[in-house]
């Protein structure tokens, strides 16, 4: 541990350069925040340590993530001989998972991006993290902190998906347009006097969400992410369904639902038979219409299917599949991981097939092309 | 500043709360650069109580606004009183005296709710904003322009500026993450599930009359209990509830009293799942490990 006697923090210099490691790390801190910085430890007339390190803590963190990195660096950066990593491993942040797996590639993100790790596209080659993460195509993510970090943002994404505001109003007693007619009437047991005014505003209308998630074989590399992300739909509506399918579909609401994620995955990846291989998408969605879509999907639902499009089905399968789902429903909204990735050809007919079908076709390889999704999704 | 930092820090025991230095130097520096702070945490490890705790030590008033979906300017800053307007209007038409917009849009009529209220006290008030998380994003955008300004324009009055600029002090559970904007404009504190020391110093303080071999067997089972991979882990005012309890049953040692300690776990475990969970486990490993 550092010796908390000598700390030479009161050049303007040095609190400069560590503002700077603090951006190099990702930090989001301004140029007001380091003149705050150098304002509150120059003014002290004897900062040790402790209180140095406490009031560029508060400072210049932002979140719980930052908070945990903090130390590290700050160690770091003023105490170099202590050689502390410039990044707490994000495995040391967490709790022990007791799971130990990574069937589909949701067990620790990791295993099974470690084979990318030959392509040496990192994620720090940007300007900074925010836009370069943001941007980059999560295949190609080799960084455990990055896929952490873009597991969460994919969740907190997917939680912004806003209500809808319903054409009907609902009447409170404050807030809102004055509606004259209950007024009028409540006014009457007032003798005339309209003492307690009603108000009208319309109503806030959460969607009812399905969400079809894909979790064949082609899949696998697309999971991590997008597990995230339909885990917050349907955690972010009450009403909100979510199935997997392969060959065979799967209810897993319950499972998306639990708070705990190591317990999610666990549960995950207990279950086997969720994890055969193989893609049926018409007969998935065939069995989704038979078993579940008249307890599940009604004349407002939003439908979101999640998939690559790789079908063992034929495509008259899946058009007469989608069609019925798009009569049933209000919206039908298809996330595909593969559609602006470089390299990926599909057959034109295939693409078509699936995009007169549906009422939209979104590509959701990155984050930017999530958010895309969720303003999509939000528009009613 | 050091001096200041443990002074806080025994004024804020005095109102029984246990602050680390990592928070008395934040709350201190709130004070110094009139930023807000926003703290972060889990449930019940004491982010409301901070601000109770400071109105404590600061001897000023609390003021409370707490966030929901679909919060809006009428419930957190100003509400015209349209009954007693109304009445104004017929009293004034009976006795045949004209009425002008001032005479009804003025401050005899408006009803300050909580940020109104806490730019206009003579003596800084702690502003509370309670779980600003619940709060959709357009009353986020709002709360930005009235925590850098600190002064609240009215369209019939005119924009009333702060008498006095409260420490303001923002909750958020995580449960949406919160824009750049905001953060970038408040400090930022994080409480963390209490080590086993302090949180034996928080029972400590809170129960000063219970066994302390007692609470020692306490805390060390709720700390083992935290790292169990259960849905809801138990804060320190599950804890304290649970100490209460088994205080209400004569409990001596917790190793004496399994039936008791299973029966009142319904302090510390608030979800079925984790209840069974537990009750397939079973809580003799805790005990022991409590012993």
């Amino acid at each position: 541990m550092p010796d908390p006697g000598d700390f030479p923090i009161q050049s303007s210099a040095n609190i400069l350069g560590f503002v700077h490691c603090l951006r190099a790390a990702e930090f989001d801190v301004s140029t007001e925040d380091a003149a705050l910085i150098g304002r509150a430890l120059t003014g002290f007339s004897n900062p040790d340590l402790r209180l140095s390190r406490t009031t560029c803590r508060a400072l210049c963190c932002r979140n719980k993530q930052e908070w945990h990195r903090f130390d590290a660096l700050f160690d770091a950066y003023w105490f170099p001989q202590y050689g502390q990593d410039h990044e707490t491993p994000e495995s040391e942040m967490e709790k022990p998972s007791r799971s130990g797996g990574g069937l589909a590639g949701i067990g620790t993100g990791t295993d099974v991006f470690d084979s990318y790790k030959q392509d040496d596209i990192g994620v720090g080659a940007g300007a900074g993290r925010q836009t370069t993460l943001a941007k980059a195509d999560f295949r190609f993510l080799n960084n455990r902190a990055a896929m952490r970090r873009i597991e969460e943002l994919a969740e907190c994404l997917a939680q912004q998906i806003r209500s809808r505001l319903s054409r009907r109003r609902e009447l409170t007693r404050r807030a809102g347009q004055l509606a004259v007619r209950p007024t009028l009437r409540a006014s009457v047991r007032t003798g005339g006097l309209p003492l307690q005014p009603w108000y009208a505003r319309r109503r806030l209308q959460p969607p009812n969400l399905v969400v079809l998630h894909d979790v064949s074989h082609s899949m696998t590399f697309n999971n991590p992410l997008l597990f995230r992300f339909t885990r917050g739909l349907t955690r972010r509506f009450n009403s909100a369904e979510a199935f997997v399918f392969h060959t065979r579909l799967f209810r897993v609401t319950p499972i998306f639902r639990e708070t705990s994620i190591a317990r999610m995955r666990e549960i995950l990846e207990h279950n086997n038979k969720l994890w055969l291989g193989g893609t049926c998408i018409a007969d998935s969605l065939a069995e989704f219409r038979e078993q579940f879509a008249r307890q599940t999907v009604k004349t407002d639902s939003l439908v979101i299917i999640i998939s690559d499009g790789f079908d063992s089905n034929e495509p008259e399968q899946l058009a007469t599949q989608l069609k019925w789902l798009r009569q049933r429903c209000r919206r039908v909204v298809w996330l595909n991981p593969m559609l602006e990735r470089a390299g990926f050809n599909p057959e034109k007919e295939a693409v078509w097939n699936i995009r007169r079908n549906v009422d939209r076709l979104l590509p959701a390889h990155s984050l930017d092309a999530l958010r895309r999704c969720v303003q999509a999704l939000s528009q009613g | 500043m050091q001096e200041k930092i443990a002074h806080l820090i025994t004024a804020l025991k005095g109102c029984r709360y246990i602050a680390d230095d990592d928070l008395a130097t934040t709350l201190s520096l709130m004070e110094d650069l009139s930023r807000p702070v926003l703290i972060e945490g889990e449930a019940g490890v004491g982010k409301t109580a901070i601000a109770a705790a400071l109105a404590c030590v600061r001897d000023t008033q609390l003021i409370r606004l707490q966030c929901f979906e679909g919060i809006d300017v009428s419930s957190a800053v100003y509400e015209w009183n349209y009954t007693q307007q109304l009445l104004w209007i017929k009293l004034s038409e009976q006795r045949d005296e004209s009425v002008h917009e001032s005479d009804i849009y003025n401050e005899r009529f408006l009803l300050a709710r909580p940020l109104l209220k806490s730019i206009r006290q003579d003596r800084a008030p702690v502003l509370l904003i309670d779980e600003v998380d619940r709060a959709d994003e357009a009353f986020e955008a709002f709360l930005l322009e009235i925590l850098s300004e600190f002064s609240i324009t009215i369209p019939e009055l005119g924009t009333l500026t702060a008498t006095s600029i409260p420490y303001v002090i923002l909750t958020s559970n995580g449960t949406r993450e919160l824009s750049d904007a905001l953060r970038r404009r408040c400090l930022f504190h994080y409480v963390p599930y209490p080590s086993y020391e302090k949180e034996l110093v928080i029972l400590n303080t809170h129960l000063p009359d219970m066994d302390s071999q007692l609470l020692r067997q306490i805390t060390r089972f709720v700390q083992a209990l935290r790292e169990w991979d259960i849905r809801k882990r138990p804060g320190v005012a599950e804890t304290i509830d649970w100490a209460r309890a088994l205080c209400g049953f004569d409990v001596t040692s917790l190793s004496d009293s399994p039936a008791v300690v299973r029966s009142t776990l319904s302090c510390l475990l608030k979800t079925t799942e984790d209840r069974q969970f537990v009750r397939e486990q079973g809580i003799e490993s805790l005990l022991t490990v409590s012993a």
